[in-house]
């Protein structure tokens, strides 16, 4: 038997399924974190069945990328029984969705969650009476406690062995009619669909069924568009909209029938969004809360990475030692423990603890507020304040920053967001920043070289989206309430995102390790300083640097490392100028982001995508570090 | 059970008595202010984007606050809180109202 979870974003769906099938989906409070489908194998009652993760979608209508999803799976897999989860303390918005369920001829059970956070608005929700004007089964839910979770799938099993249908909700009459007319035009067309869901849609002018069905009955598109013109004539609209504004008040209607509104309990999570939210305090507490959080994941990081690194210091002399009469085995060894290092050493340590951060300030609802507070300001770069959060991990890492361009509904954005989040210095080139720039020039030059990369990332955006031809469409965000996190659900999350990394990025940072050694071993070192020359002649930088900008690609602080080998100097302002360090930091700052992140660019936006974005870094790093040398020939 | 009875009428724009001149776009509310949506113009689906996550024209919702330097507006609608940036709040046309009875 097969259960379907469909809800609409921020409704608890995702946390119910990790629930019962342990952490395998993305949850946040925040809108649309799941975008593909996941399924698992659950057993209730001694029975095993299989129990789908659908995407969070608002309405079945199809468009945008998770409501497609959700209707193409309904629309070709069979589903028993459709577990529809409806955020009880906004019911009314949560019903338009079952409404819609309604009509698909699957059974539904629809499960009220978050009772306590209705309970704690002071919602009185007559249960019974709700089951009675649905006509399904409705049960009460507290998924993030595991409350009901039980007796929802016990429910969900016995209306999959009875099989028994709702009953839809009726249209006006001249809707009803154009539904029939549709019905008869399908008749003995289709054979896994059950025509009236299926005219329904059609009649709202789905776009993805029209073309299936098309596809087998060519008359149906104008037969369509012609009912619709009748439609529109006498109601002044089209269909889908009379459809969806019906379900709307029949929604709006029922909840109220349902709903006895009491006392709301004013709590400090009403109060908490005066202050967060204020046009000054909340600029202050964004910055606080900001400042803390990194410098929480600097101080941690920083305290794992230094013994780790001597670790695998002291580990890759031990074992050059043992295989010193087989050169060739050791540079290998000590390629793969370079790479093996570089995860282990120098990203693990920054990236548990931000993700961890960063999934506790996601379940708390604040991400959403800093999105809220940034709309302005992003704007101008020619994105929405939901694209603040990818600039924030950049801070840390850009592999979680390009991960988290997901949330972004816009193919456009994702591209943009990405691009400009992989300019953002991360903890890695802060050790060059740190390392050569304030070292030897003092911090406040570093500070320039930070404002400057943010002046550069803003005229970049600028010019990147005058460039694409869509208009960034504008904010449109649910504001979650406050939450309690569960530490299981923060520690689970941070786990589940880490492992993407594990698993698609650090494999390549291996191998791009190993190669690198092999050219290393082959003395291939001239070879690619005169490759890079271009770059470094028109930058003005010594020849040698060559080696240690492609070493950079690896792992960004590299660069500084070898930096030191390639130069031969221990001291370096006996080998750099003060203007050749400002040059080649500011260079390392902006050009191709390290291998993990650019395998998770392609990852995210495909390989072309991932090269176009390489290739522009390389260019801004280019013009920048020009602009650089300029202004800095200026002061020295 | 019957549905019929449960049916109220569709929300449209001609359906709402209005009187003419007292329109405005969503950015000229104060905050505190109540009030009713007219429509939503401009294309690009915007329409159809703000109706699927339950926003029609017909609805009641209060105005929370407007974010400084050009920043979005905070609406209080059917009990939750919903952001809209700028650009989308420009193309939304409302009228002041008092609070429905049944909101307030």
């Amino acid at each position: 038997m097969r259960f379907v979870l469909i809800g609409q974003p921020n409704c608890g769906k995702s946390t119910l399924f990790n629930q019962v099938a342990g952490y395998k989906a993305e949850t946040g409070n925040f809108a649309g974190t799941t975008v593909t489908y996941t399924g698992s194998k659950v057993r209730v009652l001694g029975e095993v069945f299989e129990l789908i993760d659908l995407p969070g979608t608002y309405t079945l209508s199809g468009s945008n990328p998770a409501e497609r999803e959700t209707l193409k799976y309904l629309f070709s897999h069979s589903a028993d029984v459709i577990i529809n989860v409806v955020d009880a303390s906004h019911l009314s918005q949560g019903l338009g969705l079952t409404l819609e369920l309604l009509e698909l001829q699957i059974p539904v059970v629809v499960a009220l969650n978050m009772m306590d956070e209705a309970t704690r608005m002071g919602m009185v929700i007559d249960g019974p009476e709700l089951e009675n004007r649905l006509g399904t089964r409705v049960v009460p839910l507290v998924a993030s406690r595991g409350r009901g979770v039980r007796n929802l799938f016990i429910t969900a099993l016995e209306l999959g062995r009875s099989g028994r249908l709702p009953v839809r909700p009726m249209y006006g009459k001249d809707i009803e009619d154009a539904i029939q007319a549709v019905i008869s035009k399908l008749d003995g067309q289709i054979a896994n669909f059950h025509p009236e869901p299926l005219a329904v849609k059609l009649l709202e002018r789905n776009e993805h069924l029209i073309s299936l069905e098309q596809g087998r009955n060519p008359e149906i598109l104008p037969f369509i568009t012609s009912i619709n013109k009748k439609i529109i004539r006498d109601r002044g609209q089209d269909a889908s909209w009379v459809l969806s504004s019906e379900r709307h008040g029949l929604a709006a209607n029922l909840a109220r029938r349902v709903v006895q509104q009491g006392e709301r309990h004013v709590s400090w999570r009403d109060r908490l969004d005066d202050i967060l939210l204020n046009p000054f305090w909340g600029y202050v507490a964004l910055i606080v809360i900001l400042f803390t959080f990194f410098q929480i994941i600097y101080s941690l990081g920083s305290s794992l990475e230094e013994p780790l690194l001597r670790f695998f210091d002291l580990l890759n002399v031990y074992l050059s030692r043992i295989l010193s009469d087989y050169p060739f085995l050791a540079e290998l060894v000590t390629g793969t423990l370079q790479g093996v290092a570089g995860g282990v050493a120098i990203v693990l340590p920054y990236l548990l603890p931000f993700l961890l951060g960063l999934g506790f300030l996601e379940d708390v609802g604040y991400l959403p507020r800093v999105a809220f507070l940034m709309d302005a300001l992003m704007h101008r770069m020619g994105l929405h304040g939901k694209a603040i959060v990818p600039f924030i991990l950049g801070y840390g890492c850009n592999v979680p920053a390009v991960m988290s361009t997901r949330m972004l509904e816009e193919r456009r954005d994702r591209y943009l967001a990405s691009a400009l989040a992989t300019l953002v210095p991360c903890a890695a080139r802060l050790a060059v920043v740190f390392g050569l720039v304030a070292f030897y020039l003092g911090p406040v030059v570093a500070l320039w070289i930070y404002l400057f990369n943010l002046f550069v990332i803003a005229v970049t955006g600028r010019i990147i989206s005058a460039l694409l031809p869509e208009d960034t469409p504008g904010l449109i965000l649910e504001m979650p309430v406050y939450r309690v996190p569960t530490i299981k659900t923060v520690f689970q999350k941070a786990w589940f995102r880490a492992r993407e990394f594990v698993v698609e990025a650090w494999p390549i940072l291996i191998i791009g390790s190993i190669i690198l050694s092999i050219l290393n071993y082959y003395n291939l070192a001239r070879m690619i300083n005169l490759l890079v020359l271009p770059i470094t002649w028109f930058l003005g930088l010594p020849y040698e640097v060559g080696v240690p900008l492609i070493f950079g690609i690896l792992r960004k602080e590299l660069s500084l490392i070898m930096l030191r080998q390639a130069l031969n100097v221990t001291n370096f302002s006996q080998g750099l100028t003060a203007i050749q360090m400002i040059t080649f930091t500011v260079f390392v700052v902006f050009y191709i982001p390290c291998l993990a992140t650019l395998a998770m660019l392609k990852r995210e936006l495909g390989k072309r995508d991932m090269l176009t974005i390489a290739g522009l870094t390389v260019l801004i790093a280019m013009i920048a570090a020009t602009l650089a040398r300029g202004i800095a020939w200026f002061i020295y | 059970m019957d549905w019929k009875l449960v049916i109220i009428h569709s929300y449209s724009i001609d359906r709402i008595n209005y009187k003419q001149g007292t329109f405005m776009n969503l950015l000229r509310v104060d905050s505190g202010k109540w009030i009713r949506v007219i429509s939503i113009s401009g294309g690009g689906g915007l329409d159809i984007k703000l109706r699927n996550i339950g926003f029609m024209p017909g609805d009641y919702a209060r105005v929370i606050r407007q974010a400084p330097f050009g920043g979005p507006v905070l609406l209080e609608i059917s009990g939750r809180e919903l952001a809209l940036g700028q650009g989308i709040a420009r193309k939304i046309e409302v009228e002041e109202c008092t609070p429905p009875c049944d909101l307030c």
